[in-house]
């Protein structure tokens, strides 16, 4: 089956500087990220500040235009496209942000907010057309239908974030890119969320890139996880498998289990991400890698497949899964 | 006992955000405050500091004694000679608590030259010591630092330096690890724990996490709606909640291998505060709500350490 979206050698630099007396200083955000994502799919994307998840979602959203790469959506390259013939396409893929207080006109009724988008894509409505689609979506998102005439600051951050959800959902779209959309909630409200997001993929057919800090929830809420560090996919994780690469091993180890009988040495991984304008020459983990070899610091890992599903890209692996056959 | 809190209630205007707080810890403890936003785990932590003036609030009945002094009747003036020096708070947010415009290692030169009257010299040499323990690359050069320079973990890093400046015995943390990332998160909570351990300090810790409560505390106060519902020892409380609403906050943190749609949210939001509900404040929320839980409140029962207020489990009392 065709994928839904299909991201070929995706990357992204940033230049900043280039004044009179300023050198151009170049930042890799994204650098060399291909993937596929089926229909019906969810693909987790996990990583620390700073690793490029949220430029990825841009990238993918074409909020941002890549500087070298493919973005195909279901088979046409959106990275390419004018943003005029883009325009009518934009309604197969909606975005939900991070934060809800931000991502919301505070001057608009949640009724107006939810009508916009028809209104960016020119789609007439008549006013009883108009009320039936705010009713629809917000019983979608399970809120109340008072809710309709209320500003976001009457609501709260859940409420929001549904608001949020429900816009998204407003053109029927294919693909939502959800951006650690439940981050700035309570764990209770988070899990909800979860559940209603697993629920509107069954019933609406939709995919899912969803980008989250949070291992432990990526891994419970998605079929397969893609593990960034420094701009880089360093791993991709099916369901259920066994991290390879010492850095989902550190985010793994990062996780705080609720069970107080399981309290362990937590930190296994110090020091924090370097930063993209001076990229090393190796593995970017190496200088935190607590099974650094040399050959690490001196060329870069490859990601290669281990099994149908799993990739991973680090030399230790390679050398100690190679070794026995030499 | 360190700290002693009994019966606290408080009040802004008609509202009551706590009503009925009963903590302790000692020295070298660490106490979960744990609960949803609006369950009034900061107002607990603001009452400690005497900042609730500030707020519009003000301590309505009980008490609160750190160290055998009472801290609710105490006047201004002494409450300055504490805060920042015995009881020192953590923010969530380092950003906003620090000063954008000054250096950070003169920032917690500032700590310890008010309350342990240093001199520039020694204060500063105290800064840079306390910024090696809290594994600061290169203090000295950290020192002539500015907070945007430095990142989120390192702020983090700054603020409970500063925190420590003062000598305190009691430490206060809102959510120190909140707005971070999930490795650097793990890096604090450790260092926090380390700190608890070597230099016998009490500290409350707030968060809404009961992954961070799992890993790090000794006792656990569950607030709901300004009141604890549920209150002991850590691994009691995990091994076997009695109030269905600390079972509810556990059965929201994704645990490595969970199965899918396995993770249960707990329904409904917390009531605001001109919107209580009759009876037990979470009934509406509860899957165990029986009729008495919307006519009479709970009272706590305790035993053998431990305490909870729910009518599973305890004898009522009518509103």
């Amino acid at each position: 089956m065709k994928p839904i979206l299909s991201v070929r050698g995706v990357g992204r630099t940033f230049t900043s500087g280039g004044g009179f007396l300023k050198a151009r200083r170049h930042f890799r955000a994204v650098s060399d990220v291909s993937f596929d994502v089926q229909r019906g799919e969810v693909l987790g994307v996990v990583g620390e500040s700073g690793c490029g998840k949220s430029t990825l979602a841009r990238l993918i959203m074409r909020l941002l235009t890549p500087t070298t790469g493919e973005v195909l959506f279901d088979g046409t390259d959106i990275a390419s496209l004018s943003v005029r013939a883009l325009r009518p396409l934009r309604r197969h893929f909606q975005m939900v942000f991070q934060d809800p207080y931000s991502s919301i006109d505070p001057r608009q009724k949640v009724r107006d907010t939810l009508l916009e988008p028809f209104q960016v894509q020119g789609i007439p409505l008549t006013l009883a057309q108009a009320n039936a689609k705010v009713d629809a979506l917000l019983t979608m998102v399970a809120l109340p239908l008072h809710l309709a005439d209320s500003y976001q600051h009457q609501m709260s951050g859940g409420q929001k974030q549904r608001v949020g959800i429900a816009r998204a959902l407003a053109l029927d779209p294919s693909l939502i890119v959800l951006d650690e959309s439940t981050a700035s909630l309570d764990v209770s409200i988070q899990a909800q969320v979860i559940a209603l997001l697993q629920d509107l993929r069954d019933r609406l057919d939709l995919t899912y890139v969803f980008i989250s800090h949070d291992l432990a929830l990526v891994q419970y809420f998605c079929d397969r996880t893609l593990v960034m560090y420094l701009g880089r996919v360093v791993e991709v994780l099916p369901r259920g498998a066994t991290p390879i690469h010492p850095y989902t091993k550190a985010l793994m180890a990062s996780v705080l289990v609720p069970d107080p009988h399981q309290r362990h040495e937590i930190v296994r991984i110090t020091g924090e991400i370097p930063s993209g304008y001076d990229e090393p020459l190796g593995c970017a983990f190496a200088g935190r890698c607590p099974r650094v070899q040399p050959r690490c610091r001196e060329s870069l890992p490859i990601l290669r497949s281990q099994t149908d599903q799993h990739a991973v890209a680090c030399h230790v692996h390679e050398s100690t899964v190679l070794a026995p056959e030499f | 006992m360190l700290l002693t809190i009994e019966h606290l209630k408080i009040g802004f205007g008609p509202y009551e955000p706590l009503s009925g707080v009963d903590l302790d810890l000692d020295k070298g403890e660490i106490l979960g405050l744990v609960g949803e936003s609006g369950s009034g785990k900061s107002m607990t932590a603001m009452s400690i500091m005497g900042l609730l003036p500030l707020m519009g609030g003000r301590v309505k009945s009980g008490s609160i004694r750190f160290d055998g002094v009472e801290l609710t009747t105490l006047d201004e003036p002494g409450y300055r000679a504490l805060r920042g020096g015995r009881i020192a708070l953590i923010t969530q947010n380092p950003m906003t608590s620090l000063d954008p415009v000054v250096r950070v290692g003169r920032q917690i030169d500032q700590v310890s030259q008010l309350h342990l009257h240093l001199d520039r010299q020694a204060a500063k040499a105290r800064s840079v010591e306390l910024m090696e323990r809290m594994r600061i690359p290169n203090p000295a050069l950290a020192y002539d630092l500015f907070p945007h320079q430095l990142s989120g973990g390192m702020r983090q890093r700054i603020v409970i330096a500063m925190a420590l400046a003062g000598d305190p015995d009691l430490l206060i943390a809102d959510e120190p690890t909140t707005a971070l990332d999930v490795t650097v998160q793990a890096q604090i909570i450790q260092l926090l724990v380390q700190l608890v351990r070597e230099r016998g300090l009490g500290l409350v810790l707030i968060t809404h996490d009961m992954g961070v409560v799992a890993q790090t505390c000794d006792r656990v106060a569950v607030m709901y709606c300004g009141q604890v519902i549920e209150y002991g020892p850590v691994a009691t409380i995990f091994d076997n909640p009695r109030h269905p609403y600390t079972s509810a906050l556990i059965g929201c943190i994704p645990r490595p291998g969970m199965l899918p749609r396995s993770l249960a949210g707990i329904p409904g939001m917390v009531p605001s505060a001109g919107n209580m509900p009759k009876g037990c404040r979470f009934n509406p929320r509860c899957n165990k709500v029986m009729d008495i839980c919307r006519q009479s409140i709970p009272l706590p029962m305790s035993e053998a350490g431990r305490s909870v207020s729910c009518f599973l489990h305890s004898p009522g009392q009518l509103p």
